[in-house]
């Protein structure tokens, strides 16, 4: 981002805080929404995450009012938006939103997409170009006012599209997917702009995302939907280190899953599981009783390898793939379980045996059957 | 009439094209009352005097025309004597048409997709020129250069053959297929632009010819050649221009006219005329089901981000002269032959006297513009015309959008049922059903007396443009992403704002576009006038063709130029002004 216009991005009236109460949306005989609730505290980054059909941009669009509840309450700075027969139109709701598509206006400029938000501010034509023209100069679009949208790239209209919705210093932000149309590249770089032009601006904001990276790094608290549910709401760290639900656990990465039998409780917060013959130590998910069937969920990065013989796993390399800061391996057990992108910095060679080691902060144990059941979701 | 075009190819591909949550318009409007106005309008506009109209063909005593509940006689009638023969004659012309017309199109539509002949550019241009003007138009152009008093006689040249030739069933054809080579030009022409080049590559890599490269690429297209000829075949059947000029003036009975004359004839034959007109309906649906399933497994499947534009193919000398040779052929029998018969008649003198330099005069355009009985019908047709154009506009837009929302009520489904139910009824099948309908002693007993009325002439061209309009507008009004208005709205702008500040924009060409097809077409429109107009108070097309049968050749044609130049002058006027007054915003958006 170049140095610009000194432009005041603090909200007024100041951040607001969202309360959705047990909120239920169908379309038709498809339930998008079933009894959703979640609350984001003023000046609070929330993301929702979670597949596409799992909900979020229903949720999105009842807080943005362009969707009605059928059922539950929506309040926004502690005043209902909607709820029973009330349903208060979007553009009374004082809120901005980024849109997966742009939505920019293709018969307007840049600077004329950016300054239509500032109309329900009631600024003179001449103040809302120049606070159009500086915050495009913040999102580093200087020199670009006159441009149509079809005349710029696709990060620059999301650029735009991000103005447009800083602009007027709204008290909540809502986010559509914004990056899923962009390169790599670039989805990193506006990611970071996103996360420093929403902090500075002090507005709540509430942002949903399918890409996990993206909702671990720019949220404060996620939330992850299924099937119109919300599985866990809780700070990034937590949902990545105690996922509640195997779906949770799934949907923010794991590298493959054992079998084996619940035992006793070790240290604690953590339980004795018996897989191939192995006791392994693991984080144990609600509901796993000694005896019990159990599956093992691991993520990569507590997976490791050593010399076999000295680690309480076997396996054999079925396939290793370079990737540059080191090797991702392929591991099959011996009951044919495979665990992928297992990361090393030495090569191990395809059909070499290698030990293999659990870190129990990367293993999550859930009753067979729950496992079993959140599998077709996932 | 386009309206099987647009039907087709618009609304299909918009709908089908957009994807998920963005084909759910959220455009702001009708509020609750709209709805049922709606389809209370096209109630009394459409469907009413259709279903009397057809339902007298079966139970004459429900309508007081006769004894029976139940019959089929009129059908037994309407398959006998002249009545057979004019069917046999349509569906054998409509057939032969579209074979021509589909065959004549795709060579067209390949010159100019995928050759390097000189002046393709313009050829869309003239296309679009066959395809506004109307039928009877090109059918009496035709008609005045061959006829035994025609200007080819006043030159001195009496062509028999030529003239038994046009005056006759072939000429007929020959008139239709040049009509329909339009709609198969812009049907396959869509279907090669989507088909890019990869398709022929992968054949060449793979070893095939070059004619075995086409031999892969032609099942590709196939379902628009079959779209093409269903369209073609439609519109020949239901046609009336060429019908009741050309054809009746060659004593060559075709369903149409047949239709008209049990109509217009003592006594009037409501009944078979019905029987006719479900004869026609259902021809003209068969066709319109067979292009719709011939669509679904369309080739514009193919259309996407990823198509490359095909290369062109590089014409030799010798191929490129019989491209325009073809070319030049074709739009001189569909455009420039009818404009030449026209302009030249408007022209000469008297007919009778003899040829030579002091035959030609242009009193024929003073007496236009100072005669009422010559410049009234072109006031009043052009009136007309605006004030259908306006409502269409309006009516129809507020049915694209209802019809392109993704939670379809009972009513929008019998809304679009009766739209597309509309589309393959002949707008002579309507016009019947309109004096049939607003005829009935029920309605004088109402108190309503419409009938000879120029509110109703209105209300049929209001109903006869309908149907294509709306088809028209589904197209940009699913374009609208909905976004587009949820991002006006999220950022503080009300219902009526957001119409105006970004629905209106968005949609001010397609609006302009229809606002002037619906222009142009009522102001020429020949069936729903020669049937509907009040004593007295002649559209355009009635005149001119009255004008014609009592042989004031001069004053006829000199009407038919002045109009045609005129609609031209308003065309290019009002998009001229949409240049020069919108802001250059609104002209970007879906350009």
């Amino acid at each position: 981002m170049r140095p610009a216009a000194r432009l005041e991005l603090a909200p007024e009236p100041p951040a607001h805080p969202v309360e959705a109460h047990e909120v239920v949306k169908s379309f038709g005989a498809k339930v998008a929404l079933d009894g959703v609730s979640l609350r984001v505290e003023p000046g609070q980054f929330v993301v929702l995450l979670g597949p596409s059909g799992s909900g979020k941009t229903t949720l999105l669009r009842c807080v943005a009012g362009i969707e009605r509840v059928d059922a539950g309450t929506i309040a926004i700075a502690g005043r209902r938006v909607a709820g029973g027969r009330l349903h208060l139109p979007p553009d009374r709701r004082g809120l901005a939103m980024v849109f997966q598509d742009y939505a920019l206006w293709p018969h307007m400029t840049a600077e004329r997409n950016v300054a239509y938000a500032l109309r329900r501010r009631r600024r003179g034509p001449g103040e809302a170009r120049d606070r159009a023209r500086a915050m495009l100069e913040r999102v580093g679009l200087g020199g670009m006012f006159a441009r149509y949208p079809n005349e710029l790239s696709g990060g620059e209209q999301q650029r735009v599209a991000l103005a447009r919705a800083l602009v007027g210093n709204p008290s909540l932000l809502l986010f559509d997917e914004p990056l899923s149309n962009l390169d790599a590249n670039l989805r990193e770089q506006l990611r970071v702009e996103i996360g420093t032009l929403v902090r500075e601006s002090g507005a709540s904001a509430l942002y949903i995302t399918h890409d996990q990276a993206e909702a671990f790094a720019l949220g404060d608290l996620v939330g992850v939907l299924r099937g119109g549910r919300l599985e866990q709401f809780d700070e990034a760290e937590a949902v990545y280190t105690r996922p509640a639900t195997p779906f949770v656990a799934r949907f923010t990465g794991v590298c493959g899953e054992l079998q084996g039998r619940a035992g006793a409780a070790a240290l604690p917060g953590l339980r004795t599981v018996e897989v191939l013959g192995a006791r392994l130590a693991v984080r144990p998910g609600a509901g796993c009783s000694p005896g019990e069937p159990v599956r093992v969920l691991a993520r990569a990065s507590a997976v490791s390898l050593h010399p076999p013989g000295t680690a309480p796993l076997v396996g054999t390399v079925r396939d290793v793939a370079f990737r540059g800061r080191g090797y991702d391996h392929l591991i099959e057990l011996p009951d044919g379980t495979r665990l992928t992108g297992v990361h090393d910095e030495a090569r191990r060679e395809r059909g070499a045996a290698v030990g293999v080691r659990l870190a129990a902060e990367g293993a999550f144990a859930f009753p067979e059957a729950s496992a079993v059941s959140a599998e077709g979701a996932s | 009439m386009v309206r099987r075009e647009h039907q087709g190819l618009t609304a299909t591909e918009a709908v089908a094209g957009a994807p998920g949550r963005r084909a759910r318009l959220a455009l702001p409007g009708l509020a609750g009352a709209g709805r049922p106005l709606l389809g209370i309008a096209l109630g009394l506009l459409l469907v009413l005097p259709m279903a009397f109209f057809l339902a007298v063909a079966v139970s004459p005593r429900l309508f007081a025309q006769g004894p029976q509940w139940f019959t089929l006689s009129n059908f037994a009638q309407a398959l006998s004597g002249q009545t057979l023969q004019g069917l046999v004659d349509s569906l054998v012309v409509g057939v032969v048409a579209a074979a021509v017309a589909v065959a004549a199109g795709s060579a067209l539509a390949w010159l100019v997709q995928r050759t390097t002949l000189p002046g393709r550019r313009i050829v869309p241009i003239l296309v679009w020129a066959v395809l506004l003007s109307p039928s009877y138009l090109s059918a009496l152009g035709w008609e005045r250069l061959v006829e035994p008093d025609g200007v080819l006689a006043q030159m001195g040249l009496h062509a028999l053959a030529l003239r038994h030739l046009v005056m006759g069933p072939i000429g007929v054809t020959l008139v239709l297929a040049t009509r329909g080579v339009p709609f198969a030009f812009l049907t396959v022409s869509a279907a090669l632009l989507g088909l890019g080049s990869e398709f022929e590559e992968a054949a060449r890599v793979h070893g095939a010819s070059r004619w075995g490269a086409l031999r892969v690429a032609l099942p590709i297209v196939a379902p628009a050649l079959w779209s093409a000829a269903a369209i073609v075949f439609a519109e020949s059947i239901s046609d009336f221009g060429v019908a009741s000029t050309l054809a009746a003036d060659a004593h060559f009975p075709v369903a149409t006219y047949t239709l008209f004359t049990a109509i217009d004839s003592t006594p009037i034959e409501f009944g078979i005329a019905a029987a006719v007109a479900w004869l026609l309906v259902a021809a003209g649906g068969l066709a319109i089901v067979a292009q719709q399933r011939a669509l679904r497994g369309r080739s514009y499947a193919v259309l996407g981000g990823r198509t490359r534009l095909a290369g062109r193919h590089r014409l030799g000398p010798g191929g490129m002269a019989l491209g325009l040779a073809f070319v030049v052929g074709l739009f001189l029998a569909a455009l420039g032959i009818p404009v030449l018969g026209a302009v030249s008649a408007s022209l000469l003198k008297d007919f009778g006297a003899a040829y030579g330099l002091h035959a030609w005069t242009l009193s024929n355009y003073r007496r236009v513009f100072t005669d009422d009985g010559l410049l009234g019908p072109i006031l009043l047709s052009a009136r007309m015309a605006a004030i259908t154009a306006t409502l269409a506009v309006v009516i129809g837009l507020a049915l694209a959008r209802l019809l392109v929302r993704r939670s379809a009520s009972t009513l929008t489904r019998v809304l679009d049922l009766a739209l597309i139910g509309a589309v393959a009824v002949p707008t002579v099948v309507l016009a019947a059903g309109y004096i049939f309908a607003y005829n009935l002693p029920i309605l004088a007993r109402l108190g309503v007396s419409l009938y000879g009325t120029l509110t109703l002439l209105g209300m049929g061209y209001l109903a006869g443009v309908l149907p294509t309009l709306s088809r028209m507008l589904i197209g940009p009004v699913a374009q609208v992403q909905a976004s587009m208005v949820d991002a006006a709205r999220v950022h503080g702008a009300g219902g009526a704002r957001t119409w105006q500040s970004v629905v209106v924009p968005l949609l001010a060409r397609p609006i302009l576009w229809a606002w002037l097809f619906a222009w142009v077409g009522t102001l020429l429109e020949l069936p729903i006038s020669q049937l509907l107009y009040p004593p007295g108070e002649e559209p355009l097309s009635v005149a001119i063709t009255k004008h014609l049968a009592n042989y004031d050749f001069g004053g006829g044609t000199a009407m038919m130029v002045v109009s045609v130049l005129g609609a031209l002058a308003v065309v290019g006027a009002a998009l001229g002004l949409f240049r020069l007054l919108v802001p250059a915003g609104w002209r970007r958006a879906g350009s």
